[in-house]
């Protein structure tokens, strides 16, 4: 036992010189830099106020739109009211486009979507679907767990098919044989998709597949035994925003250069990427990159591409979509060495979320990005 | 009580440096999450109570690291970002240690680094995280234990 004890105490000595060890040259910037940083004023008093009369008039026209897009709605339907405050549903904030296959929010569930608000702080983080496939019932909702703390709310379909959005304060483990899939940013935070091997084999099978994320010390889950992975995905990027965390690198395009890249065809986002390299214009390659990106890993992206040689394009190919995105694989060639690892000729996969009326570049990779199981 | 920040940088900007030097392997992120360190500070206001200030910027500093971490682990996915630099230390034994500290859970390093490099007692380490006494004994034993094997993977002495 002894002989234990002096064996930890060795070690820790041991562990602590090393870590110890001093750092050389430890020069640091003089006061003055990062007071100057601090004391940087933010938006101006007109900025944010002409931005709320912006954000006002969008409102106004945004409902008038509504009322003439669903005349015949009923009235008995909750109309959507401001989030934040307790006992109010949140008015789904997201920014990706409608889709056709997509189902609309019923009275039940709204009411459900409410006690969450009401019941948790303020600063809770509410996931709420602004988008589910056609197979999951919207009245067949069912709060099956709800503390200041945590949430489960159940979702019915076809077939007794069981779609569960949750939070609390510990994430829910995946078995070690599940594959985990990064599946980037959901509501601005990197997220997992697990995936049980049995539905790498047969995609109908009966298996959990689980999106999961953390924001701040909350963890967050949408998770279906019956769903496939990809639609998990595509409820996951859909989710209203109003509670996300806030963006590290907040970005508006409107002061950059806005329509320099982005286009309603994902093709033609993907066409112009490409002629903008080497044009040394960072703020026109930045408007191909999904605003979620730029907002997560800050205003360099993009600018690494326009200083890269010339590109032109060899072929351009759509694949299948995954999670509600598109998919292009995309080949070309430099017009000199660009030096790094790059193959040759580079060859990827592009994933393109719909901002608004246009597609931007969510994600690339050099293996097909889903549809998952 | 009124902060006096350029005192307070004096003494601690070099050791918050240090610490984010071997969390992020890189003396410029290093230099960049220092300075953003006290800029989120000077903005917030420091803590009324003196003795917690020191405790207080370490901790904004090791959650600027994490959330740094995160953001790495989505670039490495994203090959046109213009950061494909190999980030360089000058200094193998510096960086011998990051590396040796990369390939354990952040928990359980940012524990570490603050416990041995940064001198926090459990107490402090407690308070700061968000967690137990016992859970700091914890993650230090794992760590010591961990740290340990890493570094001597990679070819470091002990």
């Amino acid at each position: 036992m002894k002989g234990d004890e002096e064996s930890e105490f060795d070690l820790e000595e041991s562990v602590a010189r090393v870590i110890r060890r001093p750092i050389r040259h430890t020069a640091v910037p003089p006061f003055d830099q990062v007071r100057r940083r601090a004391d940087r004023r933010g938006p101006t008093l007109l900025a944010v106020l002409s931005a709320v009369g912006v954000i006002v008039l969008a409102l106004i026209i945004g409902g008038a739109l509504a009322e003439r897009r669903a005349p015949g709605q009923s009235t008995s339907q909750p109309a959507p009211t401001a989030s934040g405050a307790a006992g109010v549903v949140p008015t789904p904030n997201t920014s990706p486009a409608p889709s056709p296959s997509t189902t609309a929010m019923s009275a039940v569930e709204a009411a459900a979507w409410q006690s969450v608000r009401a019941t948790l702080p303020t600063s809770g983080p509410v996931a709420m679907p602004t988008w589910l496939p056609p197979s999951i019932d919207r009245t067949a909702v069912e709060i099956r767990e709800l503390t200041k703390e945590s949430y489960i709310i159940a979702y019915r379909g076809d077939a007794g098919s069981v779609l569960v959005f949750a939070m609390g304060s510990r994430p829910v483990p995946s078995a070690e044989t599940d594959a985990r899939v990064g599946i980037k940013l959901v509501r601005r935070s990197p997220a997992t998709l697990s995936l049980p091997q049995s539905v790498f084999d047969n995609p109908s099978a009966k298996a959990v597949r689980r999106v999961q994320w953390q924001e701040g010390d909350r963890w967050l889950r949408i998770e279906s035994e019956d769903l496939r992975g990809d639609d998990l995905v595509r409820i996951a990027w859909s989710l209203d925003l109003a509670t996300a965390p806030a963006p590290a690198h907040p970005l508006s395009l409107s002061h950059g250069r806005a329509g320099a890249c982005a286009s309603a065809d994902p093709e033609a986002t993907l066409r112009t990427f490409l002629t903008l390299a080497g044009g040394g214009d960072g703020d026109a390659t930045q408007d191909c990159y999904a605003v979620e990106l730029v907002e997560f890993t800050g205003p360099a992206l993009g600018q690494g591409w326009a200083s890269r040689p010339k590109a032109s394009l060899i072929s351009l190919e759509r694949r299948a979509d995954s999670g509600g995105r598109a998919q292009l694989l995309v080949s070309w060639a430099f017009a000199s060495d660009p030096g790094g690892a790059w193959a040759s000729p580079p060859t990827y996969f592009f994933l393109l979320a719909r901002e608004g009326a246009v597609y931007r570049i969510a994600e690339m990779g050099t293996a097909p990005m889903g549809p998952y199981p | 009580m009124r902060t006096d920040w350029n005192a307070l940088y004096a003494e601690q900007a070099g050791a918050l440096f240090g610490l984010l030097v071997k969390h992020t392997g890189d003396r410029e992120v290093a230099t960049e999450l220092m300075q953003e360190t006290f800029v989120r500070a000077i903005r917030a206001g420091a803590p009324d109570d003196e003795m917690s200030t020191r405790p207080w910027l370490f901790r904004i500093a090791v959650n600027l690291a994490r959330d740094h971490h995160r953001r790495q682990k989505l670039l490495r996915f994203i090959p046109f970002t213009g950061h494909e630099r190999a980030p360089d230390l000058g200094d193998p034994e510096i960086e011998l240690v990051h590396r040796a500290l990369r390939a354990l859970s952040p928990k359980l390093a940012t524990t570490l680094l603050l416990h041995y490099d940064s001198g926090f007692s459990r107490d402090e380490i407690a308070a700061m995280q968000g967690i137990g006494d016992e859970a700091v004994k914890s993650r230090l034993a794992r760590g010591r234990v961990a740290f340990a094997r890493a570094f001597t993977r990679l070819g470091g002495r002990l």
